[in-house]
């Protein structure tokens, strides 16, 4: 029994010191622990800081493309404005506004002469409408003429059929080009008053003396030159108002160059005349 | 258990600190024994203890809670570990695990009793002839005084199975000192 008990206090003195023998070093714990923990922090960041970083990156990949939408914008409106690009380019609403956003940051001596070259850009955009409305009308004579002719020539069965089947198309054709005048008609009424509204802009900034008088010559004989060139009556303005324009112009230019307008006037009644007779 | 290292683990995943760290309190003295019992060597038990731990956050991004518990995952890669050092090393020589280590002989040789320290060294000579499986369990049961459902849940083996196991190396152990 004694030596039972003897035994037991062996064996358990034997597995004690083996524990003891087993137990790790404690610095080598705690080295260890750190390089464990270095790495947990370093190779796993915590799910915070990876939604904080995703985040981030979303948040730089916007501004990324912001910034590159905005270069490309800024690009494509310089050069519509540089370009001066035709009414029926796809910048050309980007060139107005961007002439828009250049009226409101031009100083008040720089507006006249910007709202000037606008009126001359307008003047010249009506232009190149008229030279296109020419086209488009001898366009619809020509369908109207062809329609016509196909009526007339068909005798047969057969004929009538294939010229209706023509007219068709042939009339479509008409009603789109006639539809295509019709906008462009609109688009330089648009023109037509948005140009005089720029003259009137300037005629405004002359009459209140905010133009240099060294720069006064150059911008009345530009202003004339346009008002000259603008013919039409169409547009929202009235033959009164036409008249009070160029005598407001008259009277605050007539010192700086010579106006003719009366002449214009009659010259102009004496066209209409004699296209009546 | 399980479900406590599990939810360590997913913690671990989710880059807490504090669960790396509850991680290695428990498992690192576990697997310092295990390793020391294995190979017999203290620094190479060291090595091999610092390695795991470094595989355990390489590798945590593929370990699945559904297909079973964190502690079982953990000590198959400690168990291939051992595999990858013997593989590497082939021959290990037992007699390190006595007498090389200053500390040791100076913990063997100190002020404990001369007949125990015999003891002590045939205890050590003992473990060396214990096979693979023994070796786990002994590691485990005698040295972490881990209970059998945890061994089960770590060996991936049966309680009765491990109880079995337990009795033989008690057997030897209880031969060596019916012998004194």
């Amino acid at each position: 029994m004694l030596n039972f008990f003897k035994r037991k206090i062996k064996e358990y003195e034997c597995r004690r010191l083996t524990k003891r023998y087993c137990e790790p070093d404690k610095d080598f714990l705690n080295t260890c622990r750190e390089e464990f923990i270095a790495k947990v922090c370093r190779e796993i960041p915590p799910e915070k800081a990876k939604r904080f970083s995703l985040v981030v990156l979303g948040f730089k990949y916007s501004l990324a493309v912001f910034i590159i939408l905005v270069f490309l914008g800024s690009g494509a409106a310089v050069y519509a404005d540089r370009a001066n690009v035709d009414y029926a380019h796809p910048l050309y609403s980007l060139k107005r506004t961007v002439e828009a956003v250049r009226v409101e940051l031009a100083s008040s001596q720089q507006q006249p002469v910007l709202q000037t070259e606008l009126a001359q850009r307008r003047l010249d955009e009506i232009k190149k409408i008229e030279a296109d409305m020419e086209i488009i009308s001898q366009e619809v004579s020509m369908t109207t003429k062809e329609v016509s002719v196909a009526q007339g020539t068909a005798t047969t069965t057969k004929e009538v059929a294939a010229s209706t089947k023509k007219i068709t198309i042939k009339k479509k054709t008409q009603q789109n080009l006639e539809a295509e005048q019709k906008k462009r008609q609109e688009l330089m009424t648009n023109l037509r008053n948005q140009m005089r509204q720029e003259l009137g802009s300037v005629i405004d900034e002359i009459e209140n003396k905010r133009v240099e008088k060294t720069r006064m010559e150059k911008l009345c004989s530009s202003v004339l030159q346009i008002m000259e060139e603008d013919e039409e009556t169409d547009g929202d303005e009235t033959e009164e108002k036409r008249n009070e324009r160029w005598n407001r112009f008259q009277k605050n230019c007539g010192e700086f160059i010579k106006i003719d307008w009366n002449n214009n006037q009659n010259d102009k009644s004496q066209e209409s005349e004699n296209k009546r007779n | 258990m399980t479900d406590r290292f599990n939810k360590l683990a997913h913690r671990l995943k989710e880059g807490e600190r504090k669960a790396g760290e509850e991680i290695f309190d428990y498992f690192a003295p576990q697997f310092f024994r295990f390793f020391l019992v294995r190979t017999g060597n203290r620094e190479t038990a060291e090595d091999l203890t610092q390695e795991i731990f470094l595989k355990v956050i390489d590798k945590i991004g593929t370990f699945n809670e559904d297909l079973g518990s964190f502690s079982g995952w953990i000590w198959q890669i400690a168990k291939n570990n051992v595999k990858d050092y013997y593989r590497k090393k082939k021959t290990v020589a037992l007699s390190d695990f006595v007498l090389q280590n200053k500390e040791n002989s100076d913990f063997l040789k100190g002020k404990n009793d001369p007949k125990t320290e015999l003891k002590m060294t045939e205890m050590l000579d003992l473990i060396k002839d214990l096979n693979e499986e023994e070796q786990e369990v002994f590691s485990l049961r005698y040295l972490s005084d881990l209970s059998y459902r945890d061994i089960s849940k770590t060996t991936k083996k049966s309680e009765s199975s491990l109880r079995v196991l337990v009795h033989r190396v008690n057997k030897k152990i209880r031969k060596l000192f019916n012998n004194a």
